[in-house]
């Protein structure tokens, strides 16, 4: 248990969620770029591209572009494949209205050293109402 | 978030179940982002394509809806009165050539049946990407809840009017109830620069101005860019910077001292900010952008198409293109709102435009007429444009390659067929 890091949190969409990470540096689109269907991101030339986020808790800098970012993460949450939490180090109203919409915990952690310090598929715990994030 | 004894009301089901739901998840928005009450608004752009598309903005959620669930919502939809000057961005097919686009008549019934009940609402089914130029203007402290990434930049930043970078269902939900979460643009204190572009080399094509605006997204990802040493533009050039700003970017507003009505000065842009980083904008950085956005770019192209060109841009194209032909082997789109193509049909550019073999399409773009592919997908191995949105989003969302560049680049290619 030597191994468990906490990271602050603010909390954005309340709730709790545990799940695999899935974490990158980029800003991150959830229309067009994503397949809903099948849960996976699907642009090149990302570094997401071809890996699953369905039930993932996933660690990026902030969402960008287009307005149907919402619905692209709605069209996934119908479709079965909802990310467990969202965990954003700035925040874009888009992302924050597709998961205050669909209820997906959502937190921002103003902390930079956690790209470097959580690694794909360590499970991470994202509990909003307290404010953190725990890994390991 | 303090709701006054209608809005009380409204959450208790007074006024029925879509504005019920609207109401609680704007509630649940704006507590998100910090907002403590609701604003009215007279503006709204919303999304309203079909209404299998209007009805994921209700519930049942988190699974799809059944086409019962879609038909009862259709009629809820029909009794509600919007009192919000909205229109609608980009539609799924063109109305009047979806079959020379592909699409099926199910579709087109679809879509019609959206017209018809947007009408009815008072919802004004425009289908364009460029409303601020023509069917929705808003004035300078308007108070707007906008979606389109480009749009609501535009409108913030040229026009001093302030609505937040909204979702299609939080701009939707907004336009239904007339009121928006007081957070962010709605804010004059959050209406001042953060960082600095500093220009430093020539803007000579409308395709620089995207550039320069992909640069810009890229560079800061989300605040307040402030721009120095930029030539004046003209309304055009400004539809590329803010269309391309928020492909990579997720900026609320953009500041062009001299240009942008709260932006006077350079200094009165940043009103006491110090900016956060200072980014310039030379020749290795334009050809910087110019190199990430075109993809594998030499060789036969399927389909060339502008993104969204003005009756003025149309003008000129019918101009570069009057007399010469598209190549048989490749397609020349030029995709523009309805209003500006009727205009285009009354003076006779779009004649001209189409005797070259060109097609001219109204009520989207290319991007959302096919990503979710409500009509059969054109060939797009490869595309040519004068568009930086259009490049970076076709690359990733159709997998493309990519050719980006100037118009009379673009024009070039459609009659030689390639690059």
């Amino acid at each position: 248990m030597a191994d468990i890091k906490k990271f602050k949190a603010k909390k954005v969409i309340p709730g709790k969620a545990t799940g695999p990470a899935l974490i990158t540096r980029e800003r991150i689109m959830f229309l067009g770029f994503i397949d809903p269907k099948k849960g996976i991101f699907h642009a090149p030339q990302t570094e997401l591209y071809g890996k699953s986020f369905r039930g993932a808790v996933l660690i990026y800098t902030s969402g960008k572009a287009s307005s149907g970012g919402a619905r692209g993460l709605d069209l996934a949450v119908r479709a079965g494949n909802a990310p467990a939490a969202i965990v954003n180090l700035e925040i874009d109203p888009i992302t924050v209205a597709g998961c205050a919409f669909d209820d997906i915990p959502m937190v921002q952690v103003e902390d930079p050293s956690i790209f470097d310090q959580v690694k794909e598929g360590d499970m991470v715990t994202v509990d909003a109402d307290k404010g953190e994030v725990i890994v390991g | 978030m303090r709701l006054t004894e209608v809005q009380q009301n409204i959450i208790n089901g007074d006024k029925g179940r879509l504005l019920r739901e609207a109401l609680i998840n704007l509630v649940k928005y704006g507590t998100a982002m910090g907002a403590e009450e609701f604003i009215p608004i007279t503006s709204a752009h919303i999304a309203f394509s079909a209404m299998d598309v209007v009805a994921l903005c209700f519930s049942p959620r988190g699974r799809e809806l059944t086409k019962a669930e879609i038909d009862r919502i259709t009629e809820e939809m029909r009794n509600i009165k919007v009192n919000v000057r909205t229109t609608v961005n980009s539609g799924i097919i063109d109305r009047r050539r979806w079959q020379q686009m592909g699409a099926d008549e199910s579709i087109y019934n679809s879509v019609m049946q959206a017209v018809e009940v947007a009408r009815e609402c008072g919802i004004m089914p425009t289908f364009s990407i460029t409303p601020h130029l023509t069917d929705n203007i808003p004035l300078m402290g308007e108070h707007c809840a906008w979606a389109e990434s480009g749009t609501h930049l535009y409108i913030n930043s040229i026009l001093g009017a302030q609505s937040n970078r909204e979702s299609y269902e939080s701009a939707f939900y907004s336009c239904l109830l007339g009121i928006t979460p007081n957070f962010g643009m709605h804010l004059d204190e959050n209406r001042k620069g953060t960082d600095l572009v500093d220009i430093q080399c020539e803007l000579e094509y409308g395709s620089d101005w995207g550039a320069l605006g992909y640069f810009t997204g890229d560079s800061i990802g989300i605040g307040i860019p402030v721009f120095k040493n930029l030539k004046r533009p003209v309304v055009e050039q400004v539809n590329q910077l803010c269309f391309a700003t928020n492909s990579p970017g997720a900026i609320p507003m953009l500041l062009i001292p001299g240009v942008s009505p709260e932006a006077p000065t350079l200094e009165a842009a940043f009103r006491g900010n110090k900016p956060r980083n200072t980014y310039f904008f030379d020749d290795k950085a334009k050809q910087r952008i110019y190199n990430s956005l075109n993809y594998n770019s030499k060789g036969e192209v399927d389909l060339i198409s502008f993104r969204c060109p003005t009756l003025y841009e149309l003008s000129k194209i019918a101009k570069m293109i009057e007399g010469k032909k598209v190549h048989k082997n490749t397609r020349l789109c030029v995709m523009t709102s309805d209003s500006i193509r009727h205009s285009a049909e009354q003076i006779g550019y779009a004649q001209i435009i189409e005797d070259s073999g060109a097609e001219l399409f109204a009520d989207g773009t290319l991007l959302i007429f096919y990503i979710n592919a409500p009509a059969k997908k054109p060939k797009m191995n490869r595309i040519a444009t004068n568009s930086a949105k259009l490049a970076f989003a076709a690359r990733r969302s159709f997998h493309s390659n990519i050719f980006f560049g100037s118009t009379e680049r673009c024009i070039e290619i459609a009659i030689k067929g390639g690059v």
